[in-house]
């Protein structure tokens, strides 16, 4: 079954970009800010240049060694958590961007998604930010997304 | 190639490290190493650098050079910690910077990024080396109203109105923030309307130039007009922050200058002495190459330099005290500002309690014991300067300390 979603970022509030690997986005009208890593920082790169969730799944699956039922299962549950945070929404206009889909090379090991929220945006944005005592670091060693709200 | 100049502390180890990071990479320094391993040194480390702002730029440089290697099991993690945090505020705020850019350019504003929104593209390697408090654009003043619509749809909340017009009359930027946290100083021009020395932001606007930015461009400051922004901000923070030397090391490598214009910029803007302090202190510090014909320009009289030497601006910087006596603050600015305007500006000193409003219910005899009362805080403190430059005379040989102002120290770039 084909799911031909197409969606779009909530521009208004939103602004997002992926750096190593791991798509930062902070949504302004709440404050908070996500961290997406592993296989969500792809499907967010292809979701925001407007391919359909099957075709953005098919590229993923493309691209990392995993099968097509468990990264469309993965996107699926990536895209409920996104419009939940009004990160996107549906747009059925939308008009897909031109352009590369993913780097081209062998398949890669995959990495399940990572979404992490963090709602400290105004703490972290101070010139000196929270840094906890340097025999505590949380969260340089928990994965675990503890500092999400 | 320990500097002289560096006295053994935890401050002058940041510098130090800053230092050989850009002009010898390839050297070590075991004190430095011996105080990042201890934790009580490390805590220092990390605390004086971020108040300074240049705690992504010390890590980073460590990093670099290779310092970290042979540290003991956790420590280098403990050591490069804060930069995961810094990291991540790095990239929140060039996202904000580009939305917010945006969002200016749909009314076909395109400002001038200032400080650390620029630095950060045009200066440094790494965002995480310049650290951002707030976004700082200059437009000219008529596109005012139409930005701040802007950036008030983008979801920025002003002053309220009684607010915006004491600012626009008394100030040169309007704050804006937003419910993320983030602030933007939209400017129109480069300082405070009564200070003694002052930048022509039509100028800067004119000379502006246009790199790459995101999805987009921005402009930003001339090289010239940077460097001279630059050394306007050490009045703002006393000659206390080394980050402000950094950036204009960091922007003088990146792109050589042309120092005469700097000069003539300096001039016109009565900010000879600024500039000339500050370039000095780079070149001190951190050693930033400056033409000694650029310094021999903008030496001050013999007077001047005595004070200025005697206020021991690098002392200051490296002493890692914590904030600035009142009265030093004041005759600091009284020794930086051009002999034609110092009469003035120590009038503006003396009445300043009165002007900002400190004792509304004052009378014409409160305003007189305000302005003596001044007026002897600030003589008191120049009889100490002159006692304790005295003893430091007595004391020390003539060559054990270099002089402050030494036109010969620059070297061409």
């Amino acid at each position: 079954m084909t799911d031909a979603r197409r969606f779009r970022v909530n521009m208004g509030d939103v602004a997002a970009k992926v750096i190593d690997g791991e798509a930062i986005v902070m949504n302004i009208s709440n404050g908070a800010y996500y961290s997406i890593t592993g296989a969500g920082a792809a499907a967010w790169e292809l979701l925001e240049s407007g391919r359909t969730v099957t075709e953005a799944a098919g590229l993923l699956a493309e691209r990392y060694e995993a099968p097509l039922e468990i990264v469309m299962a993965d996107l699926e549950t990536l895209l409920v958590t996104l419009i939940e945070e009004g990160l996107m929404t549906e747009a059925a206009d939308r008009v897909p961007e031109s352009g590369p889909g993913l780097p081209a090379g062998p398949r890669v090991a995959y990495e399940a998604t990572v979404f992490q929220k963090f709602t400290d945006m105004a703490d972290m944005l101070a010139l000196d930010p929270p840094m906890p005592g340097f025999d505590e670091t949380p969260w340089a060693t928990d994965n675990s997304g503890s500092r999400t709200g | 190639m320990r500097s002289p100049l560096l006295p053994p502390n935890t401050p002058a180890a940041v510098a130090l490290a800053i230092r050989l990071s850009l002009r010898d990479p390839g050297s070590k320094d075991e004190a430095v190493l011996r105080l990042l391993e201890d934790q009580a040194g490390r805590r220092e480390f990390h605390d004086w650098a971020m108040t300074q702002g240049v705690l992504g730029l010390a890590l980073n440089s460590l990093q670099r050079m290779g310092w970290l290697e042979g540290a003991g099991p956790g420590v280098v993690e403990k050591i490069l910690a804060p930069l995961k945090i810094l990291r991540q505020q790095a990239r929140l705020w060039n996202l904000e910077r580009d939305r917010v850019l945006a969002l200016l350019r749909r009314v076909n504003i395109a400002p001038v990024v200032l400080k650390g929104g620029a630095l950060r593209e045009v200066a440094y390697r790494d965002p995480v080396e310049r650290p951002v408090g707030d976004l700082d654009l200059l437009v000219e003043k008529g596109e005012m109203p139409q930005a701040l619509q802007a950036l008030e749809e983008g979801g920025y909340t002003p002053p309220d109105p009684e607010a915006i017009r004491s600012f626009v009359t008394g100030h040169f930027h309007l704050p804006l923030t937003n419910r993320g946290g983030f602030e933007v100083e939209l400017h129109w021009g480069l300082g405070q309307p009564s200070a003694p020395w002052q930048l022509d932001p039509a100028g800067m606007l004119t000379r502006a130039v246009s790199i790459p930015s995101g999805r987009g461009e921005m402009r930003v400051p001339a090289v010239e007009d940077m460097v001279v922004h630059l050394c306007s901000q050490n009045t703002e923070d006393d000659f206390r922050k080394l980050r402000r030397l950094v950036d204009i090391d960091r922007v003088t490598a990146v792109q050589p200058p042309d120092w005469d214009l700097i000069v003539s910029l300096s001039r016109a803007g009565g900010m000879e002495i600024i500039v000339g302090l500050s370039l000095q202190l780079a070149h001190r510090l951190l050693g930033t190459p400056i033409p000694p014909g650029t310094v021999r320009e903008l030496v001050p009289s013999r007077m001047t330099r005595l004070h200025l030497s005697l206020l021991q601006p690098e002392a200051g910087l490296l002493s890692g005290a914590g904030q600035t006596m009142d009265a030093r603050s004041k005759a600091l600015s009284l020794w930086l500002t051009v002999q034609e305007h110092r009469m003035r500006h120590l009038r503006n000193i003396l009445c300043h309690e009165e002007q900002m409003g400190l004792h509304p219910s004052s009378g014409p005899d409160h305003k007189w014991l305000s302005a003596m009362g001044m007026a002897i805080r600030l003589g008191a403190f120049h009889g100490l300067l002159w006692a304790r430059g005295l003893l430091r005379r007595v004391g020390d040989s003539p060559q054990s300390t270099p002089r402050l102002w030494d036109h010969r120290a620059g070297t061409e770039s």
